[in-house]
């Protein structure tokens, strides 16, 4: 765990010498635990204080990424166990499964709408991570090769040592798939093709002193870049098995732990089953989750579900402010002003934009609060409306000179008329989908 | 404990109203109350007084100057009324409360203290708001408050950082934090700057029956942190009493253990267990029941004794 600055000031000599060129040793702590400068700088750090200091500083959950053609699924560098604490870093990535006894044709049926799949949601573009591979008796080099004709996508190969040697020879040395297991019989050849290839590896158990001795196995073998599999497949135990791992790592430092998880949801067969375990994984500290069916309409829910807690919890997804051309308004359509929450903009953006009506969107700065808690913030009153109207420059691009305040706020009509006394002050619904029917009045 | 008396506070309806009638009896009695009390210090704060500040500064100043010898703490963030209350002082060197890192304050508040060579509280506080973390309000000392008092030539101790307390009722999280950065800005310059609180702000908005526990415990923890200098009632004799009990090692009672062991825990950056209270003696359940909704494990409620 990162150590705060008085834990960092404890491990420093406390002399004061200033030779860092910090008045203090603490001035110089609470700058190595903001990580802004070296240690190096202190001449007298001890021995033993250097080493736990490094020690400290590694990140609990290792970072690492699969890679491919510019694709790259990030996982790790976890700091909390509770969203609210501070918020979680590494979204996970969702694959899905074929296997290579499926023939060709199946494999590309499969892949295709998985590698084409993206949906807009607040402004993010929601996408899958990736692909696996998974052997059951068929030409794993074959089904490699079929998945990479359809899609560049990040991978994870599962299967034995032989086959992913066939696997990884259709692949771009650049590429770094997740390889998937080592376990206790296979491990020394697993680590073996993993550095060859310099690929992260997943280690497999159902027991986790079996996982940890994996672990420091092949740590030994100087292998950096792990994954923890635990192999549980009901609810319960993957649940406990997940939570247990990421406390170890992140409650008590405890580094043989301190890797990304994978899960296979696909594993349990039924889709409705599946989709409830691919859901845990996400809320409990799974990184790659590996699914046998896709669907878009159940993709959509795991996604939006990872968009909602892979945010920060107190920064609200914002928008740019500033003025937003909604089905290309003309100088005589009107200026609709609302704040740069994202949940508000798009409320308010889908609405009219589906309903084909050309409006100016004044998108002011408000922090990224709603309506209401902007107005009652006092982050979004006539003042601040009149200065990003003419911030942006609202004026010059009409001729006639309307804006609409979003009904909640009618109370704002009397002052922002003072503030802008060439425009005409309207008072619009209080809810976006009431929009359309009272601008089709109004145009 | 260098208590800083905190009575003649504009907020209250009595100082209001002898304000104003003048009603300078009212503003003796209460600073040599205080004093004899044990405050050590006497805090005057007027508020603002945006229109009458040149004559209402100097008056209350003279007056309760003519009653006690202590430092007088002029407190208020109208720098003009705060001058005129220092051009008056004629007896203990006065102390300034308060600058903070906002820009504006912090160019014109420590050339004051300067000025009339007076101490000086800075609290720990940016134009941004008020930062939750203890490396937060640390730091805020370091880059901001610590240099500027040392290129307008204060000494280090005549800088007392105020690391500011928050109410438990609404701003938990700060809680513990402000525990963690009384710990660490004693460190922040050689020689170490002061520290002071106001101890009360942690139960704000806390129904009126069970904010003195909260302070209590509150403070025992903070002076493990090593606190030496608050602004508090003086005349709360419970407080003192922990005060003492903490002071003086004074273990013969049952609560004036748990006192003790709440204050050495804190300063052992370790925390009181359910092993160290007598759970039949209600009095030690509140003292365990406020350190976990001051340290944050209990989530806050009003009644949270009563849980
Ligand atoms: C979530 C929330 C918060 C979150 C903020 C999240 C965020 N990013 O804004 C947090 C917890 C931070 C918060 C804080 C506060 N909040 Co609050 N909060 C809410 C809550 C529950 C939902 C807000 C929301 O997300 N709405 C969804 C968005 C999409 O709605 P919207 O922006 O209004 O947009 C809709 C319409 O206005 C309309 N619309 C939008 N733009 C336009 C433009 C035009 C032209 C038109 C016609 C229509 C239109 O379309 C949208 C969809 O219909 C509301 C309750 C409520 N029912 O609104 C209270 C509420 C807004 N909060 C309130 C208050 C008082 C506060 C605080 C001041 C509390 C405090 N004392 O600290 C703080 C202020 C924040 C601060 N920094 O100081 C009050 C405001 C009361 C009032 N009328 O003054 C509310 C109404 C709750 C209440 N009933 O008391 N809050
Ligand atoms: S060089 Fe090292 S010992 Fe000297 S002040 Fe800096 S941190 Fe302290």
């Amino acid at each position: 765990m990162a150590l705060t600055g008085i834990q960092i000031y404890k491990l420093l000599p406390q002399t004061n010498c200033k030779e860092c060129d910090f008045p203090t040793c603490l001035a110089f702590a609470m700058k190595l635990a903001a990580k802004q400068v070296e240690l190096a700088k202190c001449p007298y750090v001890s021995e033993e204080s250097a080493a736990q200091l490094a020690e400290a500083s590694a990140p609990p959950v290792r970072p690492l990424s699969i890679k491919s053609n510019g694709y790259e699924v990030k996982a790790g560098n976890e700091i909390v166990l509770f969203r609210h604490n501070k918020k979680f870093f590494s979204p996970p990535g969702l694959f899905i499964r074929v296997y290579d006894d499926q023939s060709a044709e199946e494999i590309k049926t499969k892949v295709k709408p998985v590698a084409d799949y993206v949906v807009d949601y607040v402004g993010m573009d929601l996408t899958m991570g990736g692909i696996a591979v998974q052997s059951r008796g068929g030409d794993f080099g074959a089904a490699v090769a079929s998945v990479r004709e359809t899609t560049k996508l990040p991978l994870i190969l599962v299967g034995s040592v032989e086959e992913l040697k066939k696997g990884l020879e259709k692949l771009a040395d650049t590429e770094t798939p997740l390889l998937c297991s080592a376990n206790s019989g296979n491990w020394e050849q697993m680590a073996d093709l993993a550095k060859e290839h310099n690929a992260p590896l997943a280690v497999e158990s159902n027991n986790i002193d079996e996982m940890v001795d994996l672990v420091e196995k092949l740590e030994g073998k100087d292998l950096k870049d792990l994954v923890l599999s635990p192999t549980q497949r009901s609810l319960l135990g993957t649940l406990t098995a997940n939570t247990t791992i990421r406390r170890m790592a992140l409650k008590e430092n405890f580094s043989a732990l301190g890797f990304p998880i994978i899960n296979f949801p696909g594993d349990v067969g039924d889709p409705v089953r599946e989709v409830t375990q691919a859901m845990q994984a996400i809320g409990k500290y799974g990184s790659f989750i590996v699914l046998d069916h896709f669907d878009p309409a159940t993709a959509y829910s795991l996604l939006v579900l990872r968009a909602n807690i892979y945010t920060d919890p107190q920064e609200p997804i914002q928008v740019t402010p500033g003025i937003y051309e909604i089905n290309n308004p003309g100088p005589e359509d009107p200026f609709l002003v609302t704040t740069n929450f994202s949940i508000t903009y798009f409320s308010v953006a889908n609405e009219v934009e589906s309903m084909g009506l050309p409006v100016w969107l004044l998108v002011t700065d408000s922090e990224g609060m709603s309506v209401l808690t902007a107005w009652a913030a006092g982050k979004f009153d006539a003042e601040i409306i009149a200065k990003d109207a003419k911030r942006f420059n609202a004026a010059d691009k009409v001729t006639k000179h309307r804006i609409v305040l979003p009904g909640h706020t009618a109370v704002l009509s009397g002052e922002l008329e003072e503030e802008l006394p060439d425009w005409e002050v309207k008072v619009g619904p209080k809810e976006a989908v009431d929009l359309p029917a009272y601008l089709k009045e109004f145009l | 404990m260098y208590i800083i008396g905190e009575n003649i506070h504009i907020i209250s309806p009595s100082v209001k109203k002898a304000l104003a009638e003048k009603d300078a009896e009212f503003f003796k009695k209460s600073a040599i109350q205080q004093v004899e009390a044990g405050a050590k210090a006497i805090d005057l704060n007027l508020g603002r007084q945006k229109h009458d500040w040149a004559e209402v500064f100097p008056w209350v100043t003279k007056t309760v100057q003519e009653v006690v010898d202590v430092p007088l703490c002029i407190d208020s963030t109208n720098v003009d009324g705060i001058e005129a209350a220092l051009k008056v002082i004629n007896k203990a060197r006065p102390i300034v409360n308060s600058t903070s890192a906002e820009a504006e304050r912090l160019e014109q508040v420590p050339l004051l203290a300067k000025k009339y060579d007076a101490q000086l509280v800075a609290l720990t506080l940016k134009k941004e708001g008020i930062p939750v973390s203890a490396d937060e309000r640390v730091n805020i000392a370091l880059e901001y408050l610590i240099p500027r008092a040392m290129e307008v030539g204060i000494e280090l101790p005549d800088l007392i950082i105020d690391p500011l307390a928050l109410t438990v009722s609404g701003c938990q999280e700060f809680c513990p934090e402000l525990i963690e950065a009384v710990r660490t800005i004693k460190f922040a310059g050689d020689p170490p700057p002061g520290i002071s609180v106001g101890l009360s702000n942690v139960s704000n908005a806390v129904p009126e029956e069970t904010r003195p526990i909260l302070n209590r415990v509150y403070l025992a923890m903070l002076m493990g942190a090593g606190l030496e200098m608050m602004i508090a009632d003086p005349l709360d004799e419970k407080l003192n009493e922990v005060i003492r009990f903490i002071e003086e090692r004074d273990e013969s009672s049952g609560l004036g253990r748990l006192y003790v062991k709440l204050h050495d825990k804190t300063e052992a950056m370790e925390e009181i267990t359910k092993d160290d209270i007598d759970e039949n003696d209600p009095e030690q359940m509140a003292v365990w029941k406020s350190a976990q909704v001051l340290l944050n494990k209990v989530i806050y409620a009003d009644s949270f004794l009563e849980q």
